[in-house]
């Protein structure tokens, strides 16, 4: 791309419970994590990608959120607009901003998020369910967001072969790197098997609870500058090599198939703009709202071939020490699920391994990462490639 | 007086759907000239744009795409239901539709592929949805 559009820098606040603050607030505590982090300063950015507060929590929707985010800033973007895909939104911010940069549109576009989930109670399952299915022809037949994902997971699963245990070996290697992640929720927990996962109580087939990811609160930013402007800040950025995007159908009934997730055509995309080969991916993280989707991810990316994700967890390829690194901070299921802000725990960790700043869990010798987001019932998908030089 | 379990809130494009439903039919919107269903109801066929749709009545009986069994129950109204199962069914010539599967005897033999049949459910004072359950189970 022209002007090499890479992340510059990057920051995620501990996912936790944030009770005294709302979406907003949590914004709020994002910019000063950032700014307190890298050597940037408000007037540096001219661009602003937003996602809006209020979406899954009660008191209504706010789709202003980037006028707050620039005025928090005190500055005059001349690129700028709150924007949703769930947790695809964040990869897709990326590609945005770096489609801005290309076009000199931009220079410096800092996407932000902030998520938190509803309060249980006050009839929180029920908005949740009626938000993520079809109003009549799915909601009266007592979906939930587990449910709805489990269909996937379920029909692939038939088609493959894959087992329980399989689904368990995913939690259990992402633990293995979330105890290596002073951020991770579920650090403190200690280690987890296959045993604990395939024991715990069943939630909606087949997702046992250790099958789904931890639902806390979080947010996240991510700066986007041209390439030369992203040498001033970071030594060593991570360079957006190749973006894809699909968008499925939003009502998973409409769907006209359940063994893939979605992920392939937008994976192709991304591969076909970068030039690299799935082989010469060297670590991958995939959005996990439940322990199937990386399985499905590495089969449909091309990093395995169709059943064979099993294998590279059962292998130990996946864990700490492995070829072929998943979900190196933990993922949503050890790391935490920060709302609406999940999808840019997975950027952020696939900017850090490239840029060398993933501390004790660092991966050596990463040049590479792809990134894979979804958002909604597994309706929105965007994948990023990412590397520590520029496209020729 | 515990929550009630939702029924559905028909449109005017959804209504013929629901009204066949109540009196224990099955009836969804077909375009005639790309002769296929249009389903759920929409204001345009997604082939031709179309907007003319007949209705007819699919079979009542078709198998399971895939399915899973909800041993925690999406909030209070399914919690005397739970262990339930929520399926998407292939109707015999189609359309597709999501259902739960009901009047089943073992949880554990349900399958991807199983035979189901249609059967009602009372939502309501007025209506009934769609449901299935196994063939044979009548
Ligand atoms: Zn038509």
């Amino acid at each position: 791309m022209r002007n090499d559009p890479a992340l510059a820098a990057v920051t995620e606040i501990r996912p936790g419970r944030y009770p005294e603050l709302d979406e907003l607030a949590l914004n709020s505590a994002v910019i000063s994590a950032f700014l307190d982090q890298w050597e940037v300063r408000p007037g540096d950015i001219d661009g602003v990608l937003a996602a809006p507060t209020g979406v899954l929590t009660d008191g209504g929707a706010d789709v202003a959120v980037h006028e707050k985010v620039a005025d928090e800033l005190g500055i005059r973007p001349r690129f700028s607009q709150t924007m949703y895909a769930g947790g695809a939104g964040y990869a897709l911010m990326v590609a945005r901003a770096a489609e801005a940069i290309a076009a000199g549109r931009a220079d410096a576009v800092l996407c932000i998020s902030a998520g938190k989930f509803p309060k249980v109670g006050a009839a929180s399952g029920e908005k949740i369910a009626k938000f993520v299915s079809h109003p009549e022809f799915e909601y009266p037949y007592g979906t939930y967001i587990p449910v709805l994902y489990a269909l996937f997971a379920q029909r692939w699963m038939a088609e493959t072969g894959a087992t329980g245990e399989d689904l368990a070996a995913v939690a259990v290697a992402q633990r293995q790197w979330a105890l290596l992640h002073p951020d991770a929720f579920m650090r403190d927990k200690g280690p987890l098997t296959v045993a604990d996962v395939l024991g715990s109580r069943m939630i909606a087939s087949p997702f046992h609870l250790y099958d789904c990811s931890v639902p806390l609160e979080g947010g996240a930013a991510l700066l986007v500058t041209s390439g030369e402007r992203a040498r001033a800040v970071n030594r060593r950025p991570a360079y957006l090599l190749g973006y894809g995007e699909v968008h499925m159908e939003g009502a998973v009934s409409m769907r006209s198939t359940f063994d893939t997730g979605g992920a392939t055509e937008a994976a192709r995309q991304a591969f076909a703009m970068s030039g690299l080969a799935p082989s010469e991916i060297d670590v991958a993280q995939l959005y996990d709202s439940f322990s199937a989707n990386p399985l499905m991810y590495l089969e449909e990316c091309g990093l395995a071939g169709r059943g064979k994700a099993p294998e590279l967890y059962h292998s130990g390829a996946t864990a700490p020490g492995g070829s072929l690194p998943v979900n190196t901070y933990g993922g949503l299921m050890s790391f935490g699920h920060t709302g609406d802000a999940s999808g840019m725990s997975m950027v952020v960790e696939g900017a850090l391994q490239v840029m060398g700043r993933a501390g004790e869990r660092q991966v050596p010798g990463t040049s590479t990462a792809l990134v894979h987001t979804h958002g909604g019932m597994l309706s929105e998908h965007a994948t990023l490639i990412l590397g520590d030089r520029a496209e020729s | 007086m515990a929550p009630v379990k939702p029924a559905p809130e028909p449109t005017a494009l959804s209504a013929p759907y629901w009204a066949a439903a109540a009196r224990g039919e099955l009836s969804a919107p077909w375009c005639e000239p790309c002769a296929d269903w249009v389903f759920p109801p929409r204001p345009r066929c997604p082939r031709c744009g179309g907007s003319e749709m007949g209705w007819r009545a699919p079979a009542s009986t078709g198998q399971v795409v895939t399915f899973s069994v909800v041993h925690q129950a999406a909030y209070e109204a399914y919690r005397d239901d739970q262990p339930y199962v929520v399926a998407i069914v292939a109707l015999d010539g189609g359309p597709q539709l999501m259902t739960n599967l009901v009047d089943v005897p073992d949880l554990g033999a349900v399958t991807v592929g199983q035979r189901v049949e249609l059967t009602y459910e009372k939502r309501g004072p007025e209506m009934q949805i769609p449901q299935f359950r196994p063939v044979g189970r009548s």
